[in-house]
């Protein structure tokens, strides 16, 4: 994992997700995904290949669907899964309000590989909103099966919360300002206001009074080894 | 920070009183155009702040003097049917820190201007309601709160200074580290007083190495001490030197100068005394030179005077001559100089001539006198007969009144001359006797006239007599006194030179009368008298010398440059030798000089060690100085690099915060906008100004669609709340009608980013307003808000609706 990569999974999971990808999991919350599977020859369900998971809300109001586009026909695959939602959003529950919570809050999210991301994808396929809104995610996909997305990407995720501190300054360069400035014990406070300034320097007067000008220099040459010793 | 309710009063779209009820985080206001939902939203920052920011900059721009303005007011508060005089009122519920508040804004005057209404504060703690309204209208509310399709519309036409003002609050303030940057300007301006003090110091130190040196040049070795004589010549002398400090030292000095100043008066005196002695012996030489030439004339003038002064005698001539030559005599000043004129004693002009001249003048005016008398009367009778001639020519009122008196009486006398015969006579005899009459008495007159003719001219014959007698008196009188002054004048020119000797002597020799100094003999004998009294010449020369070395030497007293010594100088020392101690012993020029130079030499001993110490002393404080000069030298550099180093630091973060406000602009643009056509953002700086441009450096606002612009408003507006969510007071946030011109795959990521927000622990927002006429957008805001369970007001037309119905 690269440093400011965001592991989806996991962002799910930290956000109140529920992994419904299994019909067990979700019949837990009264909900029928094997309207998404496919069905083998014998009729049993089969998790389609590009299914990697199904999450929903905490309250049940969002269902987001994690497909791997890689190397597919996203419109073709996009309109499938549409159909599916289609299935789902009338026969998905035998609660019709649960239903009906889930019905305008389907989401595709089409995962794409990292590299292929940008110029090769055609994100017109985003504009459909037919059914499920559709949300194209480049990603990188480790071999244990995790999904790392880079945190710039990670902001197109609807519930991912951008982090404040992206514009705050370097720590580094703060501690260095906050060395350079002076501390509680140094006596100097009243520096960290603004002093009356300005017209003294004309009348030779001084701005700082004998306690307070020892107590500046007594600040600066603290730390300073070149300054003069007797 | 939470908005409970709001009551509304002729406020812009409303006009009788309404009250919206808020109570939950989110509100949503749906209803058509017109209802009222902007007034509710414009009404909430009104209460806060008393200004619509979204009207505040349109109505500036548009009313560019007093007049526009004035035509721009009506109705941009008041609402359309209010009265002109009713109060716009708009009453706030809101709570914060567990604390409720009622606020009341009111204003009379129908104009936007942030100091025209006025807040009432009905419920909660009015200090704490006015501190907390006070912090929440910083002048940015709109700005920050805000997000409306005018912002959309203004971000295409923002000038570069005003995007440059959009961005700043993406950038920490840093007022503390800058203040310190400051304030250690202001202590290098110290230590610049400080370094400029020190260096007065130093010159002022320097200045008095030198002057040491200076004095230090006099003294090619350490002094000798001359040795001090042991005998006492005043009662408080001390001899062992050593055993005095300088101030007794220089008073002992003081006192033995002192001695050399009586000494030097003493020595004077003599000199003086024997110059004075032979200055009078050359002038009673003198004298006897002038009595010898001018002897009688000498004499003379002493019998004139005793003293010899006939200025006073000659001055008094002069007046006598004076009031002889100012007599002016005619017949009418004759009698006042009379009396003068016989004081001159001219045997002419005597007493008895004058009196016997004077006795005849009056007998023959007395003459006149009687003559004028008689004519006087035959003058007035002959007048009055010419009358009465001229009245008998007129005869008949005469004979008329002759008629009336004689039928009173028998005798009727003449009214003129008192004839009894008037009565008598007729009228021709009575004028016959008039004319007769007249001319006789004419002829009298005549004679009379003649006779006062000569007795005048006689009278005048005698008065210039007397006037010429006393006019010769007089000149004769005069030229003797001319010829008197000529005499004393020659007498006193001869004699001035002997008198001026003889007043200088008066003055040096006493006891002379004056007719003694007139005698030659007695002169002669003053003039060996005072030989007799001359000093010998070596002696007079010794004491001169001394005088002179003492003065000029011991005492230094500024001579002339000539060196001869005066009376003035004789009575300088005179006056200070008074002063001197009671001598025990007369000491000579020589014991005291021996004496004094002891003691200089003992002072400048001392003074050669002093120097020698205070030069030490001043080098080393020069050192000091120098030292400390260079410590301040060194502070400073410490002070500025200090500076420096903040302010570097500071620069350096801000800039880091403007790079990084670009990428995370996009970072929500992204999140917002579906169809992306830049895939970076940047704000570039340039001048102090900043632009916003793409990864191509292509200005993104020419770029963008107008929807697209909406969603990157969008995308600034939370970047801001995000931003500022640490320190933002008023979590409350109002999103106007943005969504008109979004389309459906913006919207939708927009609403969900709205809905994540509020479901999120950060709490970075605590309640919104959301405005739209959309009511697609309104039912999908609806549907998403019940199922993620956010609590939700909704003010819909229904609402609006029975507010209208209301009114």
């Amino acid at each position: 994992m690269r440093r400011n990569d965001v592991d989806l999974i996991n962002e799910f999971l930290n956000y109140g997700y529920h992994d419904i990808t299994t019909p067990t999991n979700a019949l837990n919350y009264g909900l029928n995904i094997e309207l998404f599977y496919n069905q083998d020859e014998d009729g049993m369900p089969v998790k389609p290949e590009e299914l990697y998971r199904i999450f929903v809300s905490k309250y049940c109001d969002e269902l987001f669907l994690v497909l791997n586009g890689d190397n597919r026909d996203l419109p073709k695959l996009c309109s499938r899964w549409d159909q599916k939602a289609i299935l789902f959003s009338n026969f998905g529950s035998t609660g019709k309000s649960a239903l009906e919570k889930l019905m305008y809050n389907m989401v595709q999210l089409i995962l794409c590989a990292e590299e292929d991301a940008g110029q090769k994808f055609d994100r017109s396929i985003e504009q459909s909103l037919d059914t499920t809104r559709k949300l194209l995610l480049p990603c990188r996909i480790e071999d244990e099966g995790q999904i790392f997305i880079e945190e710039s990407n990670a902001v197109e995720i609807p519930f991912h919360l951008i982090r404040e501190d992206t514009i705050q300054p370097d720590s580094s360069i703060i501690d260095t300002l906050h060395d350079l400035m002076p501390k509680a014990g140094d006596g100097v406070d009243f520096l960290l206001k603004c002093q009356k300034s300005g017209k003294r320097k004309q009348h030779k007067q001084k701005n700082f009074d004998d306690d307070n000008y020892n107590a500046i220099k007594g600040w600066l040459i603290k730390d300073d080894p070149t300054f003069y010793q007797n | 920070m939470i908005l409970h309710s709001i009551k509304i009063k002729n406020f812009r779209g409303i006009h009788k009183e309404c009250t919206f009820d808020f109570n939950a985080p989110f509100i949503l206001l749906s209803a058509q155009n017109g209802m009222g939902k902007t007034t509710v939203i414009d009404a909430v920052e009104w209460a806060l702040t008393g200004t619509i920011g979204r009207l505040e900059a349109a109505y500036n721009t548009r009313s560019t003097n007093d007049k526009e303005r004035r035509k721009n007011t009506a109705g941009i508060l008041r609402n359309k049917d209010a009265a002109q005089g009713d109060l716009i009122q708009v009453e706030l519920r809101f709570s914060a820190d567990n604390e409720e508040f009622i606020v009341r804004r009111k204003q009379s005057r129908d104009i936007l201007k942030s100091n025209e209404s006025y807040c009432e504060y009905i419920s909660g703690n009015d200090q704490k309601c006015q501190d907390l309204l006070s912090r929440i209208n910083d002048g940015k509310f709109y700005q920050h709160h805000f997000c409306d399709i005018q912002k959309s519309i203004n971000m295409q036409s923002y000038k570069r200074d005003e995007i440059t003002n959009l961005f700043s609050e993406f950038i920490s303030e840093y007022k503390e580290e800058e203040c310190v940057a400051d304030n250690l300007d202001l202590f290098i301006d110290d230590v610049d007083l400080r370094i400029e003090q020190h260096k007065q110091k130093k010159d002022n130190i320097e200045f008095q190495i030198a002057n040491a040196e200076k004095s230090l040049e006099e003294f090619k070795n350490a002094p000798m001490i001359l040795p001090y004589a042991q005998d006492i010549i005043f009662e408080e002398e001390t001899t062992e030197l050593a055993s005095l400090k300088e101030e007794q030292l220089r008073e002992q000095l003081e006192k033995l100068q002192l001695c050399a100043y009586r000494k030097c008066s003493d020595l004077l005196s003599v000199v003086m005394q024997d110059r004075t002695t032979r200055e009078i012996i050359a002038k009673l030489e003198d004298l006897l030179v002038h009595l010898e030439k001018h002897g009688d004339n000498i004499r003379e003038v002493f019998q004139l005077n005793k003293e010899g002064n006939v200025t006073l005698f000659l001055e008094s001539l002069q007046q006598q001559l004076d009031s002889l030559k100012r007599i002016k005599i005619n017949k009418r000043t004759l009698p006042r100089y009379i009396p003068q004129i016989l004081q001159l004693s001219h045997p002419s002009f005597t007493q008895e001539y004058c009196e016997a001249v004077q006795q005849e003048i009056h007998k023959k005016q007395a003459q006149v006198k009687n003559l004028e008398t008689d004519i006087s009367v035959a003058t007035d009778g002959n007048r009055v007969l010419n009358m009465l001639t001229d009245l008998i020519g007129l005869k008949d009122p005469l004979l008329e009144y002759r008629k009336q008196e004689l039928a009173k009486t028998n005798l009727v006398r003449c009214p003129i001359c008192g004839s009894p015969q008037f009565g008598q006579l007729n009228e021709d005899q009575i004028l016959h006797e008039v004319r007769s009459y007249i001319t006789a008495n004419d002829r009298l007159v005549g004679e009379k006239k003649a006779a006062i003719e000569k007795n005048r001219a006689e009278i005048d014959a005698r008065y210039s007599d007397l006037i010429k007698l006393a006019n010769i008196a007089i000149e004769q009188k005069q030229q003797e006194y001319e010829k008197k002054l000529t005499h004393i004048q020659t007498l006193n020119t001869s004699c001035s030179a002997y008198f001026e000797i003889l007043a200088w002597l008066k003055l040096h020799c006493t006891g002379e009368t004056a007719c003694e100094w007139s005698d030659a003999t007695h002169v002669t004998e003053l003039v060996k008298k005072y030989q007799h009294q001359l000093q010998p010449e070596a002696e007079i020369s010794n004491n001169y010398r001394q005088a002179l070395f003492l003065l000029e030497d011991i005492l230094r007293v500024d001579l002339p440059h000539d060196k001869q010594l005066d009376m003035s100088i004789y009575k300088m020392a005179q006056k200070a030798g008074k002063n001197a101690p009671a001598l025990i012993s007369d000491a000579s020029a020589e014991a005291l000089t021996a004496k004094i130079r002891s003691i200089e030499s003992v002072l400048r001993n001392q003074k050669y060690i002093e120097l020698q110490k205070l030069l030490s002393e001043k080098q080393k404080e020069l050192q000091n100085v120098l030292d400390d000069e260079e410590k301040l030298y060194q502070l400073k550099a410490i002070a500025q690099k200090k500076k420096s180093e903040i302010l570097d630091v500071v620069r350096q973060l801000k800039d880091t915060e403007f790079e990084s406000v670009g990428p995370y602009l996009r970072l929500l643009y992204k999140k917002l906008a579906r169809v992306n056509s830049i895939s970076e953002v940047h704000l570039k700086s340039a001048d102090g100004k900043i632009s916003l441009v793409d990864e191509q450096e292509k200005n993104i606002v020419n770029i963008l669609s107008n929807g697209q612009l909406s969603v990157f408003v969008l995308a600034y507006f939370f970047a801001g709340i995000l931003s500022r969510a640490d320190n933002e007071l008023c979590k409350i946030y109002f999103i106007d009608d943005l969504t008109a011109c979004m389309d459906d795959v913006n919207m939708l990521a927009f609403l969900d980013l709205m809905k994540y927000q509020m479901l999120s622990e950060r709490k970075n927002i605590e309640q919104i307003f959301f405005a739209s006429c959309d009511y697609r957008v309104c039912e999908l805001l609806r549907y998403k808000l019940e199922g993620s369970r956010i609590p939700f007001t909704e003010l819909s037309d229904n609402d609006f609706a029975k507010k209208i119905d209301a009114r």
